[in-house]
C-alpha cells in the first residue's frame, strides 16, 4: 500500500536532473505512506563491472574484510563506496555470485542490488528524509524508481521497503496487495531465487528476475505474470535499459503515466507528474488493466 | 487569499499560495457567485461537498473525488481527473475537458457528470440516477451495478459493460468489447432517441441519437432464486431439480446462488435456514451433539460427531434445492468466549470501591483525534449498525429511543437513514458503506460521527444481502433498486481499495464536513493487527472491530460461521497495533463488537483493551427477538423461540427483521426502546459492579492483568494469565 513512481528518461535532456526530478516525484507521494521509502537510479552503466548495494541497518559490518572476502570468492577486484549504512561494491565479478555470496556470508545485511547501472537505496522513514539522507536529488542518471510505503502485512522495517530487486539491474515497486505470493515464493526458490524477506512485492520481484533468466523480455515476463501473480497490483518497473508498468486486471490501485519526446513517467496520482518539467504539455493516461506497458532505450 | 477580479466579478482561489482546507471553506461558504480555481496540480477533495448555485472552473488537473457528492454547483475542470469524478453527486453539472480516472460519477444520485475526454475503469459503477456523458471511451467494468440513471458514450465500452446492471440505461456509440453478466442489448425506442438526443444536446455534443445502441439489465439476477423461503417441507423426490447449470453468460463467475435454476422448481426451499421436514413437535435439539438424557431416543444409538442432525439436513437441503443457505445471525458454533475469563477482584494487595457511593464513571469520548465535534458517550456501550430495510422502521426507532435514554449512540446501516432514527438517536452515527444506499451529503452532515465500513465480523470480505421479500416500496426507494428484487451489495468500495486511498477518501469526508465529524473505520476481524493500524494510518479517529460472533440480518451460513476470529482473539491484536502507535487510550479509541451479551462481556472487552463495545444482537434480543411467548408463532414457521435466525426472510413474529406493515406494527417502539433502555443499564450497573470490585472509578482503568483465564485457548487469545499460573502461552516473557 503505497505511492509509486518511476521516470525515464528518453533522451539526454535531464540525465543530469534525474534524481532530482525523482525526488519531487517521490516527495509528491509522501500522503500514500509514511512508513519507509526507497529509490533505485540506473546510471554509468558500465559492461565491464558490476555494482553491488548493500544496507547494514543498526550494526556497522567490517566491510573492508568483506570486500577481501568477497574479492576472494569473485577473483576478482572490488571497489568500496559507503553511503550511511548502504555500501555500494563495485568489481567486475560476477553479479549473482556477488549477491549470493554476500546474503551468505555478510548476515544480518541486505543485498539491495545489483547490475552494471543499478544502485539502490532504502530506509525507514519519511521519503522526503530518505531521498535527502542517501543525495537522491543530486544523482544523475537514466532512469530511476520509487516507492513511499504504507506497511500492510509485513512490519514497518527497511527491508519491507521497495524497491524490490533480487536480479540482475532488474527493480521492482508494487502498489497492492498480492494474495498468493507465499506458495509463488516457494515454487520461485525452487527454481534457484533467493529471498531475503517476507514481503510480498519481493516475490513479484524475484518472479521477473527469473522469467529474465530463463530468457523473456520484460515484457514478456509482466505478461507471463499476468497468470502467476493473483492479486492487486500497480507496478513499476526498471531494467537495465528500460522501464516498464502494469496493472493487475481488476486494476484498482492507481496509476497515471505521462510522455514528451524527453522522458516517460508513471505516478501513483497526477501529482507526482505535475512536477516535471513539460508536464502540461505532456500525453497523459491511465494504464488500462493487464495492459503490459514498455519503453526501452538504446544503450549509449 | 481569494481575490476578486472587478472585471468579470470571479473570485481566484490559487492552491499555489492557499491550502485545500481555505479552499473548500470558501467555497462552502459561498451560496452563489463564480470562482476560479488556479493550480490544482492534482489536489484531492477539490470543490467537493459543494451545496449552492456557485460556477467554479478549475484550471489544471485534479486529483481524487473532485467535486464529490455534489449539489447544485456547475463546476467545470480544463483537465484531467483523477480516480472517483463527482462520486456520489447528488445535482448540478460537472464537467472535464479531459479523461477521467476510474469511478468517475461513482454511485451518484443526480445530475450531469460530462467527460470530453475517456473515462477509465468503473465509470458510474453503482449510479443511482445521475447521467453521465463521455466523449471517448469508458473501460472496464463500466456501469457495474449501475441502479439508476443514464450512461452515455461517444466512443467505446470496455470489458464487463454494465456487469450486474440494475435499471441504469446505458448508450453506446461505439464498440462493447464484452457485456457483463445480466447486461443485454436493448431495443432503441422512441423515447430513448428523444431522451437521448436531449441528453446529447445539454451535455454540449453533436451527435446522432441513430447511431447508438442501448444496454441494460436483462433482469435475471433478480434473484436468487429463493423466492419460496415460506415454503418449509422439502419437496416430493420427483420434484428434485436438476443439478444447476452455469450459465452461460456467467461462466467463470461465482454467481451460483443468483444464476442457478434450482429454485424454481417444485416449490424447493431454496434458502431455508433449517432442516427440510415438518415443525418440530419438542424444541428442536442442540446444534451439535449426541443423545442426552431425557430424549426420546435409545441410548445405544450414536450420533455422529462429524454427521451430526444438523450436517446431515444440511446436505439433505443442500442436495434438494442447489441454492446456498442464507440466514441472519451470528456464528452459533461454539467458540472460544469471554466467559473463559474472569476478574480478579480486589481483596488485600488491592482495594475495591463500595458498591453505590464511590462513583465508577463510565463516560466515553470517542473521535478527539482529528474531528472538531467528538463524540461523547454515558456509556461504553453502542448500538451496532443495522439497517432499515433489515429491521423495520419501528425497530430503527426503538433502538434510538433505548439508546438515548442511556445516553449512548445508534448507527445506520446498508441502507441510508431514516427520519425516524434520526430523530429518535440523541447521537446518530452514519454509515459509509461499499454500496452507498441512500448515501447523501445531508445525512453525511446530519449524523453525528462516520464510520466508513470496511467489514463486518459476520463476513470479512463480503458484501451485504437484502432479499426481495424485504425491498418494500419504502426500502427500494431509500436504496434505488426494483421493488421486491434480491439485492446483493458489493464487498469494496466503489472508489477506495486500500488504505492508502481510504487516507484520501477520509481526507474528504473530512473536507465535505468541515472536519468536525469523528470518522470511524469498521472492520470484520480477520487481520486486526495489521487492519487497526492501517485504519490509523488512513487517519481514522475510532477503529470498530467486529468479531466473528458479529450477526448479520442475511449472510451465506458458510460465511458466517467460517470467516473471522472470534471477537476475544481480535482485540488484543488490536490494541497491540493501537500501542505500537501510541494512540491507544490516548488518540484512538476501539469499540469491539461480536457476542457481546452481559455487563461481564462489556467489562471483559474494555480490560483487554477496548474503549467501548457494540451491540447488535443482543439489542435485537432485548427489544423482542425470539421472545418465548411467540414459540407458536416461530414454530408456524419452521423455527423456535431461542432459534429464529431466518432474518432474511422478511416474516419476523416480533415485527423487528420484518417490512411487513402488519408484523411490524407488532413492535411497540416505545415499549421497545424502554426495554433496550433496561438492558443497556444492566450491563452498565454489571459492569461497574465489576470495575469496582477491582478497585477502579473508571471502567475504563480495567486491565488485563485484572484478568485470568480459564482454558489455554483463552489465555492464548486473550493474551490473559492461566488461572493460577504466570503462563501465557504463545507469548514472550519480557
Amino acid at each position: 500500500m503505497c505511492g509509486i513512481v518511476g521516470l525515464f528518461l528518453k533522451t539526454a535532456r535531464h540525465e543530469h536532473e534525474l534524481g532530482l526530478l525523482a525526488a519531487r516525484m517521490l516527495t509528491q507521494m509522501r500522503d500514500r505512506g509514511l512508513d519507509s521509502a526507497g529509490f533505485a537510479v540506473y546510471s554509468d552503466d558500465d559492461e565491464e563491472r558490476v555494482k553491488i548495494t548493500v544496507l547494514a541497518e543498526g550494526f556497522e559490518p567490517d566491510w573492508d574484510s568483506t570486500g577481501q572476502g568477497l574479492a576472494t570468492a569473485l577473483d576478482a577486484d572490488v571497489s568500496l563506496e559507503r553511503t550511511g549504512d548502504h555500501a555500494t561494491f563495485t568489481t567486475r565479478g560476477d553479479g549473482r555470485a556477488a549477491r549470493q555470496w554476500l546474503i551468505e556470508n555478510l548476515p544480518g545485511a541486505t543485498v539491495l542490488s545489483y547490475g552494471h547501472a543499478i544502485e539502490l537505496f532504502k530506509a525507514v522513514g519519511d521519503p522526503s528524509g530518505v531521498a535527502e539522507r542517501y543525495g537522491l536529488a543530486g544523482r544523475r542518471g537514466t532512469h530511476a524508481i520509487a516507492h513511499t510505503r504504507m506497511a500492510t502485512e509485513s512490519a514497518v522495517t527497511t527491508n519491507g521497503s521497495h524497491p524490490f530487486s533480487t536480479g540482475a539491474d532488474t527493480c521492482l515497486v508494487h502498489n497492492g496487495s498480492l494474495s498468493n505470493y507465499n506458495r509463488l515464493r516457494e515454487v520461485l526458490e525452487n527454481k534457484g531465487e533467493t529471498f531475503q524477506t517476507e514481503n510480498d512485492s519481493e516475490v513479484a520481484a524475484g518472479y521477473l528476475s527469473w522469467r529474465l533468466r530463463e530468457g523473456d523480455s520484460i515484457g514478456e515476463a509482466l505478461e507471463r505474470s499476468l497468470d502467476d501473480l493473483d492479486g492487486f497490483y500497480t507496478f513499476a518497473v526498471g531494467v537495465r535499459d528500460g522501464f516498464a508498468v502494469l496493472r493487475d486486471p481488476i486494476a484498482c490501485k492507481p496509476g497515471v503515466i505521462a510522455e514528451t519526446d524527453d522522458w516517460v513517467a508513471m505516478s501513483s496520482e497526477y501529482r507526482g507528474i505535475a512536477v516535471l518539467p513539460g508536464a502540461a504539455d505532456a500525453d497523459i493516461w491511465e494504464p488500462a488493466p493487464a495492459v503490459v506497458y514498455t519503453w526501452s532505450r538504446e544503450r549509449s | 487569499m481569494t481575490r476578486a477580479d472587478p472585471a468579470t466579478g470571479t473570485a481566484e482561489l490559487d492552491l499555489a499560495h492557499t491550502d485545500l482546507r481555505s479552499v473548500n471553506r470558501t467555497l462552502h461558504e459561498s451560496d452563489g457567485g463564480d470562482f476560479a480555481i488556479r493550480n490544482p496540480q492534482g489536489a484531492h477533495a477539490l470543490a467537493a461537498g459543494l451545496d449552492a448555485p456557485l460556477a467554479v472552473t478549475i484550471d489544471g488537473h485534479v486529483g481524487y473525488y473532485c467535486a464529490g457528492m455534489n449539489k447544485q454547483a456547475q463546476v467545470t475542470v480544463a483537465g484531467n481527473a483523477g480516480p472517483g469524478l463527482a462520486e456520489n453527486i447528488m445535482s448540478g453539472t460537472v464537467r472535464i475537458t479531459g479523461n477521467a480516472s476510474q469511478s468517475a460519477g461513482a454511485t451518484g444520485h443526480g445530475g450531469l457528470v460530462v467527460i470530453e475526454g475517456n473515462a477509465s475503469a468503473r465509470c458510474g459503477i453503482s449510479m443511482k440516477g445521475l447521467t453521465i456523458v463521455v466523449g471517448g471511451n469508458v473501460g472496464h467494468m463500466s456501469a457495474f451495478m449501475a441502479q439508476a440513471g443514464d450512461l452515455i458514450v461517444l466512443g467505446d465500452a470496455g470489458h464487463d459493460l454494465g456487469d450486474s446492471i440494475y435499471e441504469a440505461r446505458l448508450f453506446v456509440r461505439g464498440t462493447v468489447a464484452s457485456l457483463g453478466a445480466d447486461c443485454v442489448q436493448k431495443e432503441m425506442r422512441p423515447e430513448h432517441h428523444e431522451s437521448l438526443a436531449e441528453t446529447l444536446a445539454t451535455a454540449g455534443f453533436e451527435a446522432d441519437p441513430a447511431d447508438f445502441t442501448r444496454y441494460g439489465s436483462a433482469r435475471r439476477l433478480y434473484n436468487f432464486k429463493v423466492d419460496d423461503v415460506d415454503a418449509l417441507s422439502a419437496p416430493p423426490r420427483a420434484q428434485v431439480p436438476d443439478t444447476p447449470a452455469p450459465n452461460a453468460a456467467t461462466a467463470g463467475t461465482d454467481r451460483s446462488p443468483a444464476t442457478t435454476e434450482g429454485g424454481d422448481a417444485g416449490g424447493a426451499v431454496g434458502g431455508h435456514s433449517e432442516a427440510a421436514g415438518a415443525p418440530p413437535a419438542a424444541p428442536p435439539g442442540p446444534p451439535t451433539g449426541g443423545p442426552r438424557p431425557g430424549t426420546d431416543r435409545p441410548w445405544h444409538l450414536r450420533e455422529s460427531y462429524t454427521f451430526d442432525r444438523h450436517a446431515i439436513a444440511e446436505i439433505q437441503r443442500a442436495a434438494n434445492t442447489g441454492v446456498y443457505r442464507i440466514r441472519g445471525w451470528g456464528a452459533k458454533r461454539p467458540l472460544p468466549t469471554f466467559d473463559d475469563l474472569v476478574f480478579l477482584g480486589a481483596s488485600m494487595s488491592r482495594y475495591p470501591l463500595e458498591g453505590y457511593r464511590e462513583a465508577c464513571a463510565t463516560n466515553v469520548v470517542l473521535g478527539a483525534r482529528f474531528a472538531a465535534e467528538p463524540i461523547e458517550l454515558a456509556i461504553p456501550i453502542t448500538i451496532a449498525g443495522m439497517s432499515f430495510g433489515s429491521l423495520s422502521a419501528n425497530a430503527k426507532e426503538a433502538l434510538g429511543r433505548g439508546a438515548s435514554a442511556a445516553g449512548t449512540s445508534t448507527t445506520s446501516g446498508d441502507g441510508g437513514m431514516t427520519d425516524e432514527e434520526r430523530t429518535h438517536s440523541k447521537t446518530l452515527v452514519y454509515q459509509y458503506l461499499p454500496s452507498r444506499y441512500g448515501m447523501n451529503p445531508d445525512d453525511l452532515r446530519r449524523g453525528d460521527a462516520i464510520e466508513v465500513v470496511v467489514g463486518q465480523g459476520a463476513k470479512p470480505g463480503g458484501g451485504g444481502m437484502l432479499l426481495g421479500h424485504k425491498i418494500s416500496a419504502r426500502v427500494a426507494d431509500m436504496r434505488t433498486l426494483p421493488e421486491g428484487i434480491d439485492q446483493r451489495s458489493a464487498c469494496r468500495h466503489p472508489d477506495w481499495t486500500g488504505p492508502d486511498d481510504l487516507a484520501i477518501k477520509i481526507l474528504e469526508l473530512r473536507e465535505i464536513t468541515g472536519w468536525r465529524k469523528p470518522v470511524y473505520v469498521k472492520v470484520g476481524a480477520a487481520r486486526p493487527y495489521y487492519d487497526t493500524a492501517l485504519a490509523i494510518k488512513a487517519g481514522a479517529d475510532v477503529v470498530v472491530l467486529d468479531g466473528m460472533q458479529g450477526g448479520t440480518a442475511a449472510t451465506q451460513d458458510v460465511f458466517i460461521e467460517h470467516v473471522g476470529i472470534p471477537t476475544l482473539a481480535a482485540i488484543p491484536q488490536a490494541v497491540r497495533a493501537l500501542k505500537e502507535m501510541q494512540v491507544h487510550r490516548t488518540g484512538v479509541q476501539l469499540v469491539a463488537a461480536g457476542g457481546i451479551r452481559s455487563g461481564a462481556d462489556v467489562a471483559k472487552a474494555i480490560a483487554l483493551g477496548a474503549d467501548a463495545v457494540s451491540i447488535g444482537t443482543a439489542a435485537l434480543i432485548a427489544i423482542g427477538d425470539n421472545d418465548p411467548d411467540l414459540d407458536a408463532e416461530y414454530r408456524s414457521r419452521g423455527s423456535a423461540a431461542g432459534f429464529w435466525d431466518d432474518f432474511h426472510t422478511g416474516t419476523d413474529p416480533a415485527g423487528i427483521t420484518t417490512q411487513d406493515p402488519d408484523l411490524a406494527d407488532r413492535l411497540d417502539p416505545v415499549l421497545a426502546g424502554r426495554r433496550l433502555a433496561n438492558y443497556l443499564q444492566v450491563l452498565t450497573l454489571e459492569a461497574q459492579t465489576l470495575a469496582r470490585a477491582c478497585g477502579k472509578s473508571h471502567v475504563l482503568n480495567l486491565e488485563p492483568e485484572d484478568l485470568a483465564a480459564l482454558t489455554v485457548e483463552a489465555a492464548a487469545m486473550a493474551g490473559v494469565s492461566l488461572a493460577g499460573t504466570d503462563w501465557i502461552p504463545g507469548h514472550r516473557r519480557d
